[in-house]
């Protein structure tokens, strides 16, 4: 039905993609290619790469800018000991600092004072 | 002489469009976006971008329109002239089977939070929900399949989850169920149903 890999988003080269997202993000201009760096993706298919691993590879970095996009700006949380992890509101914070949307940061706050828990925000 | 013949022809029905199986429904929070076209079918896809499935139901996921009416009527005339929407809800509703704490806290509204504590020397491992009333807003989504075997995606950007929970702990009569209820709170025209037609051309 809609399997990772069929074709769609395969590159800026292939004219009937690009009306998609996908190919708009990788049919960088020039231009773009400095913002490509930044989110680590690649026009260009490794040399042994077939199209349906690039394909793959192509979903899995539009999901991830796809993510980040709607995350919009986001502060880095992590909870404190004796506690391992933390979840509220279907956002959970680890050890390790995590991304959290900023937009859900004083509810998640709030929710672990509530709980007992301590979450802490790393300094920038 | 005899005129042309009274034909009865009624259109045909197409049985094809008559759908059954059933829906996969996800939760996140406000704002997270769907996964691309490609991929709507793809539970993975959703997962990956912080959907969360509700696992096992009891008996589907049912969805519920009821816009409410008010007829605008004139004395000279006994049928409305006019049918004005005075309110509209929308409800996806279901029962939870998978008794998590994630489920839990969904059905409860939502508004709660899980506490992991890891296992140490004289301490259990442990997860603590507490609870809260301050219920928190969450995205919906609901996978189903067309006619063409697609996916089609009913989407709700926004609804707070609100209602009765009566969850019975029986020896062996039924599974503990949490009846889910999720009435949508956003704009109508926020809310959309996309039906894959075709793969795309290249």
């Amino acid at each position: 039905m809609t399997e990772p890999g069929q074709p769609g988003y395969a590159g800026p080269e292939e004219a009937g993609a690009t009306d998609t997202l996908a190919a708009r993000m990788v049919g960088e201009t020039q231009d773009d290619q400095a913002d490509s760096a930044a989110l680590g993706t690649s026009a260009e298919p490794a040399a042994d790469e077939d199209l349906s691993a690039r394909a793959a590879r192509l979903e899995s970095e539009l999901a991830s800018v796809r993510a980040q996009a709607a995350a919009g700006e986001t502060i880095r949380l992590k909870v404190e000991a004796p506690h391992i992890a933390f979840v509220h509101n279907g956002l959970e914070v680890g050890e390790d600092y995590t991304e959290v949307p900023a937009r859900a940061v004083q509810a998640m706050m709030e929710a672990a004072s509530d709980s007992g828990v301590k979450l802490t925000q790393e300094e920038t | 002489m005899a005129g042309p013949p009274l034909v009865y022809s009624p259109p045909n029905y197409t049985t094809t469009n008559v759908l059954f199986g059933i829906g996969i429904l996800f939760t996140a929070i406000v704002g997270t976006a769907v996964p691309s076209d490609q991929n709507l079918g793809v539970g993975s896809s959703w997962t990956g971008l912080g959907w969360a499935y509700v696992g096992a139901t009891e008996a589907g996921v049912t969805v519920t329109f009821n816009p409410t009416t008010q007829d605008l009527t004139i004395e000279e005339q006994p049928t409305p002239v006019g049918v004005a929407v005075s309110t509209a809800t929308l409800q996806v509703t279901c029962s939870l089977s998978e008794e998590t704490l994630t489920n839990v806290n969904l059905a409860w509204g939502n508004g709660g939070s899980v506490a992991v504590t890891p296992a140490g020397a004289g301490q259990p491992g442990k997860s603590v929900l507490t609870l809260s009333t301050n219920f928190q807003q969450v995205a919906v989504a609901l996978v189903g399949k067309n006619q063409l075997g697609f996916a089609r995606v009913l989407s709700i950007p926004t609804v707070v989850s609100a209602g009765q929970v009566q969850t019975a702990y029986r020896r062996a009569a039924q599974q503990r169920l949490y009846p889910l209820t999720l009435n949508a709170v956003c704009p109508f025209n926020q809310i959309t149903w996309t039906d894959l037609t075709a793969i795309a051309t290249s």
